[in-house]
């Protein structure tokens, strides 16, 4: 297979990863804007949203770091 | 593709990837067979209902969140003990972090799918995203096991990508996947280095997770007023009985695939003496959780809570619940505390034995609740259906057979890491040791000795 391929191929998975740290950013702010709607407890929603958030970004991160970094190396040695 | 022997040092590592025997056929085919059948029995409960289960009022809940408590229960073996053991630079996790985060990706995806099932509509699920309110336990509950999911998958993965760049040099078999997966990986100081660096951020990351997974499971019963269930003990009772049953799951795995395997070289009688050690810590840890959770409960006398302590100690469910006190507390502690019984058969025995125990404890803590809840009903019968227990049955036959497909693919020992451990760890170790002991000691100076002795 070629290179370029395998390089498309493995951005599309690594794009999986900001898909579920985009949807469920989208996901918690909806849920925020429902707790407001409801008069539910604003401050919980939100520290919790803030959290489960930042988790899955830390997690999107490291993965694209790891990505990258990998790449980069990969072509330096050629 | 007809494998070849590279006489690579650790070829028995790759052997399980290019050689199947019969009996992993036979076996693959009888728990597929066990599959299909859960899988035909689940779509008829969508068709029929959730009546052809035994739930009912007042056992609203049972086989289902039984099974979801015990499987993400199990995860915890892996993620946890293997960040851990990392953490703690303990040389003899080598081995075992492969199967261990392995098990953690297998359960939780099964784990996670009971709630849907018991739901019986799975459509449902659509209105924890469209209408879920964040002060609920279930909505945390969804979120933390995504969250441990996602970590857990990522820290499986990037330990794999040096595994993952020796299977793509070796070619053949599924070349392409593995220049996918290796992301460019040729094993330079470098990208050593931003892997390594990426390993130690996930595994920091992924212990506070893997505890908020199954605190927050806990509060599901815990933040309830129901007789049994409203106890502060909760969260850590169960995180501690979590561990409990994934180590006792994970040596099930180490030694069965040792055999299979023949990984008797790098799956020693020393790592399964020290996690039979911790096996006996976590018994007696569980079992001072259980006694502390009783005792407080029996001592406040409570009439609903007692009407629920004394179903489980003598009355429909005591059966249930002295079974459970053998398998995790009196079984374990004999076989775990005797150097003649804590051999591997002992060993095999008694984590059989914690991991029956352990689903029986989340059977106790739920069923024997919801037949006495507060209101002045008689108490609740609960028979499982053919349906749950088949889909339970499913769901073991499944974890099997992720844990064999994943065998085929991937090595089930860290090879790069155990090739590390030959190079490193001696030299590691007792640099380590120097420092830990009394006096002062120049580094250059250890440096020349550590050289001289090896």
């Amino acid at each position: 297979m070629k290179e370029r391929k395998i390089y498309f191929i493995q951005l599309v998975t690594l794009s999986f990863n900001w898909v579920l740290a985009v949807s469920v950013t989208w996901w918690f702010v909806h849920l925020v804007r429902v707790a407001h709607e409801l008069n539910d407890t604003q401050t919980a929603s939100i520290s919790i949203s803030i959290v489960a958030i930042t988790i899955f970004w830390i997690l999107s991160g490291v993965l694209t770091y790891v990505f990258f970094s990998l790449h980069k190396q990969e072509r330096v040695q050629e | 593709m007809t494998y070849r022997d590279m006489n690579d040092e650790d070829e028995t590592l790759f052997k399980p990837i290019y050689q199947t025997g019969k009996n992993f056929y036979i076996l693959a085919a009888i728990f597929s067979t066990v599959f299909l059948i859960g899988i035909g029995l689940y779509i008829r409960q969508l068709v029929l209902g959730l009546g052809v289960t035994g739930m009912n009022e007042p056992v609203t809940w049972a086989f289902y969140i039984v099974d979801f408590v015990f499987f993400i229960g199990i995860s915890h073996a892996g993620t946890l003990i293997s960040a851990i053991l990392r953490l703690s630079k303990a040389e003899w996790r080598r081995p075992i972090t492969r199967m261990a985060e392995v098990i953690t990706g297998i359960v939780l995806a099964i784990g996670g799918l009971h709630p849907i099932i018991d739901l019986g509509r799975p459509d449902r699920i659509m209105h924890l995203f469209e209408r879920g309110r964040l002060q609920s336990p279930l909505l945390w509950d969804v979120t933390s096991i995504t969250a441990y999911f996602t970590a857990s998958t990522i820290y499986l993965y990037l330990p794999l990508i040096p595994d993952i760049a020796l299977l793509r040099d070796r070619g053949g078999k599924l070349e392409n996947l593995y220049k996918i997966l290796a992301w460019g990986y040729k094993g330079t100081p470098e990208q050593k280095h931003a892997l390594e660096k990426a390993i130690n951020i996930l595994m920091v990351m992924v212990i506070p997770i893997a505890v908020s997974v199954h605190t927050i499971i806990a509060w599901i019963f815990g933040m309830t007023l129901q007789p049994g269930w409203h106890s502060t003990i909760f969260g850590p009772y169960f995180v501690v009985g979590a561990i409990y049953s994934g180590i006792a799951a994970l040596l099930i795995v180490m030694i069965v695939f040792r055999k299979a395997y023949h990984f008797e070289d790098y799956l020693k009688e020393i790592h399964f003496q020290y996690l039979g050690t911790l096996l006996l810590i976590m018994s007696l840890l569980w079992t001072y959780f259980t006694f502390a959770e009783y005792l407080t409960a029996f001592y406040g006398h409570e009439p609903a809570e007692m009407r629920v302590f004394f179903y489980k100690f003598n009355g429909g469910y005591a059966p249930f619940f002295w079974l459970m006190v053998f398998c995790n507390f009196i079984l374990p502690v004999v076989i775990l505390s005797n150097r003649r019984l804590k051999k591997l058969p002992g060993i095999l025995m008694a984590s059989i034995a914690v991991v029956i125990g352990m689903w029986l404890e989340r059977l106790i803590i739920i069923i024997p609740t919801l037949a006495n809840p507060r209101l002045p009903y008689p108490t609740g019968v609960y028979i499982p259906s053919l349906t749950e227990i088949s889909l339970f049955a499913a769901a073991v036959s499944a974890f099997v057979l992720g844990f064999m497909g994943f065998s085929k693919l991937f090595p089930l020992i860290s090879i790069w890491e155990i090739k590390e451990g030959r190079l490193q760890s001696v030299h590691e170790v007792s640099a380590r040791l120097r420092e830990y002991l009394p006096g002062r000691h120049d580094e250059k100076q250890v440096e020349a000795t550590l050289k001289a002795e090896i």
